[in-house]
């Protein structure tokens, strides 16, 4: 018999919220079947059974509050006492509920830092620790890079340098945002001359996609960048390092959490654009007149105010000069 | 600079205290004519005479109790105990007597004696002869612990143990009589308390105490060879102990090994690395490892008496653990 326990998925979180079971009691479970979603004051996250058998003694229902660490059900060998007896309702914590707190309830496909925690902690060292509380880093992302436990200082490093973002991200200590304009002219200019003189056809998005890439990596030096592509009717795409891609060929999609959002807005009426369901650093291309109006909004734990202006910078030269760019 | 033995350092600081205060005198087994099985009191009994350095029969607990007497009563006897492993005969006179006389008469007694007694193994000497029980004594308050880690610990130490009016253990490593130090002509005194950075760096700390400072430094020199960069510090002075210039060096390094001869279970290792998981918790990037005697009675057998005490490749190799992150005890 195996107990399921609440599982403690922030540094200083002493309640989670049960959001709803996956499996009914007395249903039949295997290891890493879904349970149930938990919310934290940062998001919601998916547990999975660490053992084969039955949910039994259910103890906790959808809804409830329930201390860290408290057994909520059993994994049995028979589906006999589906559901605990008596059922003890938990008593809300006097800590701050979730439901009082900006949440942002991101479910994330990729090994995540609940996967992690499910035995219970992260362990590392007390001076990481304390490092990674004082810069404001959660090492429960460490867990999805594969880094081998216990974490030290020099983990650090590896934490530092992650794409500035990821599911696990809080929303945005504080939103900034940079706006810049630069001519169509040139941009126009380019994609007609690839058009007449190559017949290669290059779409704007494209051409913002590489772009912005490309201008990220020369700010922030990161090795991969997913650029999030939004698209309001359908499914987002997820682009990796698109500008190491020719224009003409669209850039590989993947499943890796995106780096920043990309709005193309020029072909609408729309000048940017940012609807509150993410954290990630959001970038909106919009028309204006004979002008593209580019709009950046990031936090201030993404990046630094250096970084973001230099990505900017760099994306309307680009803009404003694509063969001098190219070149 | 001159070179003299660690046995020379101990009989000059004997021989220069008891020349300046008439109070001072010998007194143990075969400290006269003899001069003790390590020849270290040679030649004081001409000096001083049979009244100042005083042969006994066989009987720790007779001349221990003397010697705390006499201290009571205006003398200041230094008190020489052939074996470390005999502290165990004279527990009584030692840490219910003269260790508490100057709390339980308010102040009004002193006991100023000084136990000079050895430790250390490697000595083919068996499990009765080989001990190091520094930490049995540390543990009772109102006695002081000095461990000297060379001629020229062993001399300064010395000389302040016999000032100090309170009581004094000092042990000597019995392996190291005959190693040579630099050491002063010109009279010096080294104050209880004060650790000695043996050698700077930036990596990893190592406490040694004793023998061990040796062993640590030449542990420090093979991860220099490799680029990782030890701190060697040397308490001298276990009772008091120097935190802060251990904390100091453990928060700058993040990581730390203790080594010590005294068995390694509830020693001074523990001691030590209590206090810095205490003091400098949050500026450790790894556990503090202990390296003491294994917990066994030290072997007869030269095979496996040398593997029961720490050594600079087994330090050496613990620290590269220790730097790699793999000291960890699942």
């Amino acid at each position: 018999m195996s107990e399921v326990i609440m599982p403690a998925l922030g540094m200083a979180q002493d309640t989670g919220k049960l959001v709803k079971w996956l499996k009914a009691p007395g249903d039949s479970v295997a290891t890493g079947d879904l349970l149930f979603e938990v919310e934290t004051d940062k998001s919601v996250m998916e547990v999975e059974a660490q053992a084969d058998g039955f949910l039994t003694h259910v103890s906790a229902s959808d809804g409830d509050d329930v201390p860290v660490g408290k057994t909520i059900a059993m994994i049995s060998a028979t589906a006999d006492n589906a559901v605990a007896t008596p059922v003890t309702k938990v008593e809300p914590e006097q800590a701050p509920t979730p439901e009082t707190m900006p949440t942002v309830v991101a479910m994330s496909s990729t090994p995540s830092t609940a996967a992690a925690l499910e035995g219970g902690r992260i362990l590392a060292s007390p001076k990481a620790r304390r490092l990674a509380a004082e810069d404001g880093l959660d090492l429960g992302q460490l867990v999805a890079t594969g880094t081998a436990m216990p974490y030290h200082v020099s983990d650090l490093k590896t934490l530092r340098d992650l794409p500035a973002s990821s599911a696990q991200t809080v929303v945005m200590a504080a939103t900034k945002q940079i706006t810049a304009r630069c001519k169509q002219a040139g941009s126009r200019d380019f994609m007609d001359w690839m058009k007449a003189d190559g017949a290669i056809t290059v779409t704007p998005t494209a051409m913002f996609t590489s772009f912005a890439s490309s201008a990220w990596r020369v700010a922030t030096e990161a090795p991969t960048i997913v650029v999030q592509l939004s698209d309001p009717d359908g499914e987002d795409t997820y682009l990796r390092n698109a500008d190491f891609t020719r224009l003409s060929v669209p850039a590989p999609e993947t499943d890796e959490d995106a780096t920043f959002v990309l709005h193309d807005l020029s072909a609408s009426f729309l000048t940017s654009l940012r609807l509150g369901d993410t954290a990630l650093p959001t970038l909106s291309i919009g028309a204006d007149g004979d002008s593209y109006l580019i709009t950046f909004e990031f936090g201030s734990d993404q990046m630094s105010n250096a970084q973001a202006i230099a990505f900017i910078s760099g994306l309307a030269r680009r803009l404003a000069d694509p063969l001098h760019h190219l070149v | 600079m001159r070179q003299i033995t660690l046995s020379t350092a101990v009989n000059e600081a004997i021989a220069e205290e008891m020349r300046r205060d008439e109070t001072i005198f010998l007194i143990g087994e075969d400290v006269a004519e003899a001069g003790t099985p390590f020849k270290i009191t040679a030649g004081l009994v001409e000096e001083f005479g049979t009244d100042r350095v005083i042969d006994t029969p066989i009987s720790e607990p007779g001349f221990m109790g003397i010697a705390v007497g006499a201290a009571m009563t205006g003398s200041r006897p230094i008190v020489d105990l052939m074996f470390g492993d005999f502290i165990f005969l004279i527990m009584d006179q030692l840490c219910n007597q003269a260790a508490k006389t100057h709390y339980m008469s308010g102040g009004k007694l002193n006991v100023p004696l000084v136990l000079r007694t050895n430790m250390g193994a490697t000595r083919r000497s068996a499990a009765q002869h080989s001990q190091s029980l520094h930490a049995i004594v540390a543990h009772i308050p109102g006695l002081k612990v000095a461990m000297p880690s060379s001629a020229y610990e062993a001399k300064g130490l010395l000389k302040t143990a016999i000032r100090d009016n309170n009581p004094v253990v000092i042990f000597e490593d019995k392996l190291m009589y005959q190693d040579k130090a630099d050491v002063p002509e010109e009279e010096f005194l080294i104050p209880f308390g004060v650790a000695n950075v043996k050698r700077e760096g930036s990596d990893i700390t190592l406490v040694g105490t004793s023998s061990m400072v040796q062993v640590a430094e030449k542990a420090a020199e093979i991860l220099a060879a490799e680029g990782i960069s030890a701190e060697v510090i040397d308490p001298r002075t276990i009772v008091p102990l120097d935190m802060d210039t251990i904390n100091a060096s453990v928060r700058k390094t993040s990581r730390c090994i203790v080594i010590d001869e005294g068995h390694q279970s509830f020693g001074v290792t523990s001691e030590i690395a209590s206090r810095l998981m205490e003091q400098s918790f949050y500026h450790l990037d790894g556990p503090v490892i202990r390296m003491g005697a294994m917990d066994v009675p030290i072997p007869f057998s030269p095979a496996l008496e040398d593997i029961t005490v720490p050594t600079p490749e087994g330090v050496a190799e613990t620290a590269r653990k220790l730097m790699a992150g793999e000291m960890y005890h699942v």
